[in-house]
């Protein structure tokens, strides 16, 4: 792993096989999302969305 | 992105901020809630606003963060398989990945044309009143809102308390829903005042500093911020071809000397500054 000026170029799986640093970062974005996914998080996050939220008068 | 890149540079920037905040909050019926919900918005809108058609990212993160030390607790109880997948559960995976996704592709963009209140900030600026220059150097300010306020607060007690002093949230849920619904009034306390003193406080601040919320408060923000020396989208200046008249920090809506750093983690990527380089030394890359 090292820098070249702005760009982080990732060694990955195998040699020969280079990421960019924004390249790195969406892979592991959408493994994130996708666990996230997996996980029923997605349905978690609707949960607490649709909840009457008072914290928006600074209670709850 | 080339092609995003252009699309953007010949596009009236206020015309998507006003389509994102429509887009954002349209969903006129309370029941049922809106299914999108459990898509993070991709700008700061509080989802508890009557019109809120998607979930807020940071209340979310703090949803999931306030679960983690009880989850933790039991887990150590009782340590098992299921357990430790309900703590891993408890990680806000999904909303930070949603977020490093739209970093990872356009870096802070969502906050210069898509978060309704950056477009607020950016009406509210152009009215009259004196002016001051503040560094972004100050900006670290917002990644200690969001160490504190959305992580380890949250994280201790349980409780979203970024949620509860956001001038957004006041300013979207907050006040139309003390309006509207006579039930909700005789909850008001005195947090309730302190939260409409901070959205006093940051409205009148942005009067006087461009987007003061964006750069020295906003934890997503901090959040975007993180990935603008990495995006696909990137700046870049011509150093040879700058000739430093500062129309670009004229025009930038988070104040930036952009020929010193136009990856600054300040910058909202509203390419301003590339539209109006007079020797288009700034360019998208």
């Amino acid at each position: 792993m090292h820098w070249d000026s702005l760009t982080l170029h990732v060694l990955l799986f195998q040699e020969g096989v280079m990421l960019k640093s924004y390249q790195a970062l969406l892979l592991l974005s959408l493994a994130a999302v996708l666990g996230g996914m997996l996980l029923a998080q997605p349905f978690q996050v609707w949960i607490n969305a649709t909840l009457l939220c008072l914290s928006c008068i600074g209670i709850g | 992105m080339r092609v995003l890149a252009n699309a953007l540079l010949h596009t009236r920037r206020w015309i998507v901020q006003l389509l994102a905040v429509v887009g954002f909050n349209f969903w006129v019926l309370p029941d049922p809630p809106s299914p999108l919900k459990s898509i993070p918005c991709l700008g700061l809108n509080c989802y508890a606003c009557p019109l809120a058609a998607y979930a807020c990212p940071i209340g979310s993160t703090q949803f999931f963060i306030g679960q983690l030390l009880p989850a933790t607790r039991a887990g150590l109880a009782d340590p098992s398989l299921a357990m430790l997948l309900e703590i891993v559960n408890k990680a806000p995976f999904y909303v930070l990945g949603v977020v490093g996704v739209v970093g990872a592709l356009v870096g802070r963009a969502a906050c210069g044309w898509l978060c309704p209140f950056g477009f607020l900030q950016d009406l509210v600026y152009k009215l009259p009143g004196p002016k001051l220059h503040l560094s972004n150097r100050w900006g670290w300010t917002r990644f200690v809102v969001l160490a504190l306020l959305v992580g380890l607060i949250p994280f201790l007690v349980g409780e979203p308390w970024f949620c509860k002093l956001c001038p957004v949230g006041a300013l979207e849920a907050g006040i139309p829903l003390v309006i509207l619904d006579p039930g909700i009034r005789y909850l008001v306390d005195l947090l309730f005042a302190i939260k409409l003193v901070i959205l006093a406080g940051t409205i009148l601040s942005v009067v006087l500093v461009k987007r003061a919320f964006c750069r020295f408060i906003c934890p997503l923000g901090a959040l975007y911020s993180l990935t603008n020396r990495f995006s696909a989208l990137k700046l870049t200046v011509d150093q040879a071809a700058c000739i430093r008249c500062d129309r670009c920090r004229e025009v930038c809506p988070t104040d930036m000397l952009v020929y010193e750093n136009p990856n600054d983690m300040a910058c909202v990527r509203c390419l301003e500054c590339v539209r109006v380089c007079p020797t288009t030394a700034i360019a998208v890359e």
